[in-house]
């Protein structure tokens, strides 16, 4: 046998191994579409991490659901209080040395929170804003309510419970942070003659107890006002001890935003009419599953609405509001 | 690159098509085998996923209805308490009327009787949130007396209290719901209720509730964990959720999860999402609750495992394919080196060694071969002995033939030359050539061997020449200077007698002076020479290139003795022999007649 040989047998010895990885190749093919991803580390840094409001413990929870489904690792920090920017502003500085795969953050702040994003930028980590935005561009993308949306439903139950000249007033969180700008905005756009009939805004800075002192006196000074509207969780609690504190129940109208048990039981008392109710799971579900389809190199939306939903007296134990309304708590 | 392939497996040997062929043979079939294998690996690696979330979630049920059927009988115990029932007999009794003193105190009695036994029942476990009782007019007796009824519970319209009152003899199971009976209390709990009956009339008079802690049941369901991405839902037959790990994603419509169709699916069998192998569902229902516990398994799930099962079968295929390369090689070797020892074999026969025979002996198409192959030489062999000893028969005759050939002119001259010296009366003379006459052709005419002693061959010649002499007188002279030792030497008959002939009639005859002949011999590496000399007219250069062309003699015969003993001698002894003429005009002719040295008794196939 010449040498002529040796490569014809070769050669076939080769075309029978390409053929064995060609096939198995294709079958691994069908095996990697369907892989998990590999262990990403995304921090996320909320609003506050206290407890209360649940608001924050149930978007980590979402984001928990959502960490492990996707096989990444999520770890979730917070200042103690909202109002607390520069902890925030901290927190994220810390992530950012951190070196983190993606960072989510709920901005305190629409303006003070624009440097540490840039930072964040240079540093080449994806940036993913879940509930409130910052007034920064290179950002990958928001997760949250459509709160103008949101704010025009604030509008429409309001009108639905008082007069078209009947007198409102507003109690907001933190007059520079998006949420609050938002709603305000589709509240007064979406409300009848809302200029004329607005008695009032003040902002609570997310403590229940301004809020309560805050509505208290407004009520005071403005008899003629038939319906109150909280921007945020913290404020409407505030308006409707107010409103308790005045024996007002009923008569003066309630709109709230988010709900909490204090809040429920209220709206059972009859003190608060209508919640405007976010999905705070599916923001941190939805915030993190971005992030990691971001890092996967899929396609995400520049901003997710996580929709909102009016819930009433009568609707309050629907099967599927109960979910909403009631998150499983590790004390129940 | 195709036509240099294709030039690469132009092979011209069996040998390496046979392996090529095996090779690719083993190999499909090895890869078909591990294909098909690994296929039904992954069928085994499903089924077994499937039996361990089918046994998995009867586990699940199992838990989940002894649990229930424990707190039915714990309902049915608070249910048939006689208190229980006097009190809610009472309440339907006084409903409406304003109650005596003696009355209040006997209800106070029983509602703190009726507390302490419901709330000695909650306390044997502690997943029980809490136990009511209500009555059909709305009087609500709670197990914990600490708690306050919530004034605003809307519980009649709720199913766990409507229920029971349509269907009074059935325990109903509530799927998972926000309780907000008690006050400041809103959580998660599956409630049992059964209406309490007047043990007389059998009327309902109340539901009583007890309200389990969901978390027992999310329990349950959390802890079976089916790999890391499967989990387990529970759903009842009005197609609500009782457990979801993700539920609200499901509420609001971020996931979709499959309800309509587990409802309609067989207990056993399996649901595999839209036809794809994406998700396998399992599914087991309970006809104590009405609930159907669903598994769902990402086939994903599986593929950790797919991976390593690839790369086993990758790597067994692998060596199955070397080693049949090998075993191919083998193989193919074996087959044909037989092929190619009698391949050799005849390659020696074509370079005409006949005495070879094929030693393969193999019992099957390479044997059959090569013994008809030897059969096939053997016979060739046969044929040619047989042509060689036909040839050579032939030879004989030819030889025989040219033996016999004495010219006829000097027979007549001879006898002419009796005559004359007859006639003469010289009679010594004519006995002197009779005899020699008679003795040449005794030589000549005698059969037998072909080969004789030179000394034979030398009497000869000198009978010859003596008849020459008494023809010729003075004008030819002759000598023969033989030594002693090659006498005995054999060389065959009548070859000096034509060379001396022509000599005589070309040479010496020719010659006006005449001339002289002289004999001699001699021994050399080469062979024996014998070397007849004349000095007659010799011959021109053309004519000694002429000498054995046969038209040169037609015209008289003349040489046609000398072309006959150079054929004889080169058919005897080969072509390296046979007569050697040197000849110059007017001086002479010299013949080396070169034959091989042959011993006395030494026989010669020529």
């Amino acid at each position: 046998m010449d040498k002529h040989h040796y490569s014809a047998i070769f050669i076939t010895l080769i075309i029978c191994f390409l053929a064995l990885f060609g096939l198995f190749n294709m079958e691994s093919k069908v095996i990697d579409s369907g892989k998990s991803p590999s262990q990403y580390n995304i921090k996320m840094i909320l609003k506050a991490k206290a407890n209360p409001p649940d608001f924050w413990r149930i978007v980590e929870q979402g984001a928990s659901v959502a960490a492990n489904e996707y096989g990444a690792n999520c770890e979730v920090t917070g200042p103690t209080s909202e109002e607390n920017v520069d902890a925030q502003i901290k927190l994220v500085e810390l992530a950012i040395s951190q070196k983190p795969d993606a960072i989510i953050l709920a901005a305190a702040d629409f303006e003070k929170l624009v440097p540490v994003c840039q930072k964040a930028h240079d540093a080449g980590i994806p940036l993913i804003m879940v509930d409130s935005d910052v007034d920064y561009s290179e950002t990958q993308g928001t997760v949250g309510t459509d709160n103008y949306e949101l704010g025009k439903k604030l509008a429409q139950q309001m009108d639905s419970l008082i007069g078209p000249n009947d007198k409102f007033g507003v109690v907001g969180h933190v007059k520079t942070v998006t949420t609050a700008i938002e709603r305000q905005k589709g509240l007064m756009e979406n409300a009848k003659n809302a200029t004329a009939r607005i008695a009032g805004i003040t902002y609570c800075n997310g403590s229940v107890q301004l809020a309560r002192t805050q509505a208290v006196q407004m009520l005071k000074e403005n008899s003629d006002i038939r319906c109150m509207v909280g921007l945020n969780e913290s404020s409407a609690l505030g308006i409707a001890y107010a409103i308790k504190d005045l024996g007002l129940g009923g008569k003066v109208k309630l709109v709230a935003c988010d709900s909490s048990e204090q809040q429920i039981q209220f709206m059972e008392q009859g003190v608060i009419q209508a919640f405007v109710i976010q999905k705070p799971f599916n923001m941190g579900y939805i915030s993190v599953k971005n992030a990691v389809d971001f890092l996967q190199k899929k396609e995400i939306p520049k901003f997710y609405d996580t929709k909102s939903v009016v819930v009433t007296k009568e609707t309050l134990y629907t099967t599927e509001n109960q979910k909403l309304l009631f998150p499983f708590t590790d004390t129940n | 690159m195709l036509k240099r392939l294709r030039k690469i497996f132009k092979v011209h040997s069996i040998q390496t098509t046979m392996i090529i062929s095996f090779m690719l043979l083993i190999s499909i079939i090895v890869l078909f085998i591990s294909m098909i294998s690994y296929y039904n690996t992954i069928q085994d690696i499903e089924d077994m996923s499937i039996n361990y979330t089918l046994r998995l979630l009867k586990e699940i049920n199992f838990s989940i209805d002894s649990y229930i059927s424990n707190m039915k009988n714990t309902g049915q115990v608070v249910v048939e308490n006689k208190d229980v029932t006097s009190l809610m007999s009472f309440y339907s009794a006084h409903s409406g009327k304003s109650l005596t003193k003696a009355e209040k105190s006997q209800l106070e009695q029983l509602k703190v009787r009726v507390a302490t036994h419901m709330n000695t029942v909650a306390n044997t476990r502690n997943d029980i949130t809490n136990i009511a009782v209500i009555s059909k007019k709305g009087d609500i007796v709670l197990s914990d007396s600490g708690k306050k009824v919530n004034p605003y519970s809307e519980y009649n319209i709720s199913d766990w209290y409507l229920k029971p009152l349509s269907y009074k003899d059935n325990i109903i199971v509530s799927p998972s719901h926000v309780q907000n009976l008690v006050e400041n209390e809103y959580k998660w709990v599956i409630s049992i209720s059964k209406a309490i009956l007047d043990p007389k009339t059998g009327d309902v008079t109340g539901v009583m509730v007890i309200d389990l802690n969901y978390k027992y049941i999310e329990n349950i369901c959390v802890n079976a964990q089916i790999g890391k991405n499967g989990y387990i839902y529970l759903i009842d037959n009005d197609k609500n959720i009782i457990y979801h790990p993700q539920q609200q994603l499901v509420y609001s419509g971020i996931k979709t999860e499959l309800i309509d169709q587990m409802l309609k699916m067989d207990s056993i069998q399996t649901y595999l999402n839209n036809g794809s192998k994406d998700k396998i569902y399992t599914k087991n229902y309970s006809s104590l609750t009405g609930w159907s516990a669903i598994g769902v398994v990402n086939t994903n799930e599986l593929i950790k495992n797919k991976r390593s099962i690839i790369n086993f079968y990758v790597f067994l295929a692998g060596i199955a394919i070397i080693f049949a390369s090998l075993i191919a090689i083998i193989i193919s070797k074996a087959i044909t080196r037989p092929v190619k020892m009698l391949e050799n074999t005849m390659h020696k026969v074509e370079e005409g060694d006949f005495s070879i025979q094929s030693e393969i002996k193999l019992n099957n198409e390479i044997g059959h071969l090569s013994k008809t192959f030897n059969v096939m030489i053997s016979k060739i062999k046969l044929l040619m002995a047989t042509a060689v000893s036909i040839e050579e028969e032939k030879r004989r005759n030819e030889i025989k033939a040219l033996q016999a050939q004495i010219n006829p002119h000097f027979l007549y001259n001879t006898l002419d030359t009796i005559i004359w010296m007859s006639a003469d009366g010289k009679n010594e003379e004519v006995v002197e050539v009779t005899s020699a006459l008679a003795k040449l052709f005794r030589t000549s005419i005698s059969e037998g061997d072909n080969l004789v002693p030179l000394g034979v061959e030398i009497e000869n010649i000198q009978s010859y020449l003596t008849i020459q002499k008494m023809r010729y007188k003075d004008k030819l002279s002759y000598n023969v200077e033989i030594p002693d030792v090659l006498l005995k030497l054999k060389t065959p008959k009548l070859i000096l007698q034509p060379i001396v002939e022509n000599a005589v009639y070309h040479g010496i005859k020719m010659s006006p002076t005449g001339g002289e002949i002289h004999i001699s011999a001699a021994a050399s590496q080469k062979g024996l020479t014998i070397t007849v000399e004349d000095s007659g007219v010799g011959m021109s250069s053309e004519q000694v290139a002429q000498i054995f062309t046969a038209d040169s003699h037609d015209h008289d015969g003349m040489g046609i003795g000398v072309i006959n003993v150079n054929n004889r001698i080169k058919l005897c002894f080969g072509k390296e022999y046979g007569l050697f003429y040197r000849s110059e005009e007017g001086k002479g002719t010299r013949v080396d007649i070169l034959i091989p040295i042959i011993e006395d008794g030494e026989e010669s196939n020529g």
